[in-house]
């Protein structure tokens, strides 16, 4: 019994740090940049989400309202951290996003102080299930919204002419030109998707995972580790990253729970030299 | 040439002579952004090999600093080594470390090199704050013993201040005296063309981690420093991301290529946060607020910096020159 909760906690949580992963790879599709202030974007939800839950606004709403805010969050750090740099390295670039990122925690500090913020799951009934296994409804509809979101992306991504345009920036930039997308406006594109991603996991994360202006780095740190465990640049890698790093986490923390935060970094470390391109990934 | 060196090098020293008695007795502010700048100067001279010598980024130099502050402490408070010879330890450690880390890390290339050290980086400051036995957890360590010679204690502030940079003054002429050498040289050609440096004789992976060991040992003596010679404590939040993101920051604003230019900018930073709090103090800002606003301020002169000019303070005066 304490084998399955521990799974479900687990599981839980590797959707958390999916979609996380999921934001990283489709700013590096669209654009190969690896953009470090992911974790900024989930912490920037979680604390939209609170204030909007203390000004009275309806629950379900909450995760609509800050995702569109995050979104435009990523829209403009776009337009004015990356934009004007673009051309400059990959190294270059990796190191503005984490300039990006101190800045935007701190704006946060400023403005909702250091308190933690949690608000109610989203369903009343808190707990479901028996005394041998207990699910909190929170962890399951993380769960659903991380199946349907991945779900709904895929689709984008595959179906429609937009997503295809997305695609065709990170398989060939200038050929994409050539065909008249632009990789400014698709890379554009992909940092608002990902700012929308972040701001929703935040809000749903808020009632499990207190929402703080310090807990964008350890969530990014995490998720960013299943992206490039799994492979970055891909969905189904993505998936099978954030599954790998909430299982052995959750499995961890069961054992020695003060080294469950190395757990993510170790792995990482592991799959850089072993095999950078990561499980998923093909030939680099 | 010489006569030259010798001019720079009297009045850099007569500065840093001076600079405390000035602070101390013509304005009476306090020492900590000037001893603070001594150890930004190591830590940002040691970088520079690695990432403006020799194009190798590194994303987790803290952790080195962080090493050889912890190695020193436990060896001198837990173990009771006297601290002069644990500073030295503390050092062999960090040298350990470098090889340890460097000699898988250093096989990547390009962002993943950068993600690695970055990463590693991390583990090394959570493993400070989960060894709780060892290192005192979040709280970390304290009533560190200060260094002794025979029966005197370098305990004021003068005397940490005078130690410090009197060995960031040795380690910025040995590193600048180092990137002019012959070794200087193929570190640069590894910089410029991997490949052809290769072709040219030169061991590349060999030279890259034996630079990059170097650069450690030379943080982690920082540490060491940190340690027994500043507040007498150490605690994980000092060691993380955002001080490893502060050393590129000071390479980056000193034009990568130059020692002198790192030790300008690791200068500025450590001088910045004390503009930025007489700025908040005007505002009437809470001692918290003020820190925000500082990271704010370097992170917004960071990315202005990659932006607008990589090439650094010295890169766009050097531009300006063979322009006029």
């Amino acid at each position: 019994m304490f084998l399955i909760n521990t799974v479900i906690h687990g599981l839980g949580w590797a959707s958390i740090y999916t979609l996380i992963a999921v934001g990283f790879s489709l700013i590096f599709s669209a654009s190969r940049i690896i953009n470090l202030s992911q974790g900024e974007f989930v912490m920037l939800g979680g604390l939209l989400g609170f204030t909007l839950y203390s000004l009275g606004a309806p629950i379900l709403a909450i995760p609509v309202i800050a995702a569109l805010g995050v979104a435009l969050v990523g829209i403009v750090l776009d337009r004015v951290a990356i934009s004007p740099a673009s051309g400059a390295s990959p190294t270059s670039l990796i190191i503005i996003t984490i300039a990006v990122s101190i800045v935007l925690k701190s704006m946060a500090a400023l403005i909702w102080g250091p308190d933690s913020f949690r608000i109610p799951n989203f369903f009343p009934n808190a707990v479901i299930g028996s005394s041998a296994v207990r699910i909190d409804s929170q962890y399951l509809l993380v769960m659903v919204v991380c199946g349907v979101s991945i779900l709904t992306l895929t689709l984008f991504l595959k179906k429609t002419r937009l997503g295809r345009s997305i695609r065709a920036c990170s398989m060939d930039p200038i050929g994409a030109t050539l065909v008249g997308v632009s990789p400014q406006r698709m890379r554009m594109l992909a940092f608002c998707i990902s700012g929308g991603l972040g701001g929703m996991i935040g809000t749903l994360i808020t009632p499990i995972f207190y929402a703080s202006f310090d807990s964008g780095l350890t969530l990014g740190l995490k998720g960013f580790s299943a992206a490039v465990l799994g492979g970055m640049g891909s969905i189904p890698g993505a998936v099978t990253g954030g599954i790998i790093i909430g299982l052995a986490e959750a499995m961890g923390a069961s054992v020695a729970s003060s080294y469950k935060d190395i757990i993510a970094p170790v792995l990482m470390i592991l799959i850089l030299y072993l095999r950078p391109q990561g499980i998923l990934g093909g030939r680099t | 040439m010489r006569g030259a060196l010798l001019v720079k090098w009297t009045v850099l020293t007569a500065t840093v002579i001076l600079c405390p008695i000035i602070l101390e007795y013509g304005f009476s502010y306090s020492l900590e952004p000037a001893l603070q700048a001594g150890f930004f100067v190591i830590l940002s001279v040691s970088l520079a090999l690695v990432v403006g010598l020799t194009g190798q980024i590194s994303l987790g130099h803290a952790a080195f600093f962080g090493i050889g502050a912890y190695s020193a402490a436990i060896l001198a408070s837990r173990g009771h080594l006297p601290v002069l010879l644990a500073i030295p330890a503390g050092t062999l450690v960090g040298l350990a470390a470098g090889f340890l880390i460097g000699y898988p890390v250093l096989k990547l290339k390009s962002y993943y090199l950068a993600l690695a050290t970055l990463v590693v980086g991390i583990a090394v400051q959570e493993f400070f704050k989960a060894a709780g036995f060892l290192t005192g957890g979040e709280i970390g360590l304290y009533d560190l013993p200060n260094i002794r010679l025979g029966n005197f204690e370098l305990s004021s502030s003068f005397a940490h201040y005078y130690v410090v940079w009197m060995f960031a003054l040795i380690i910025v002429f040995f590193c600048d005296r180092l990137s002019k050498s012959f070794l200087g040289k193929r570190l640069r050609a590894i910089h410029s063309d991997e490949g052809a440096a290769e072709s040219a004789g030169i061991d590349v992976p060999w030279t890259k981690l034996g630079i990059f060991t170097f650069s450690a040992g030379i943080a982690a003596f920082g540490g060491t420093l940190f340690a027994h010679c500043s507040y007498g404590t150490i605690d994980p939040g000092e060691f993380g991301v955002i001080l490893s993101i502060k050393i590129i920051t000071m390479v980056v604003i000193g034009g990568m290529f130059s020692v002198y230019g790192a030790a300008m900018g690791a200068v500025i930073i450590a001088l910045l946060p004390e503009m930025i709090r007489r700025l908040g103090d005007l505002a009437h800002m809470d001692l918290t607020q003020i820190t925000h606003l500082q990271d704010i301020a370097f992170g917004v002169i960071l990315v202005i910096f990659v932006i607008f000019a990589p090439q650094g303070i010295i890169g766009k005066m050097r531009m300006s020159e063979t322009n006029a």
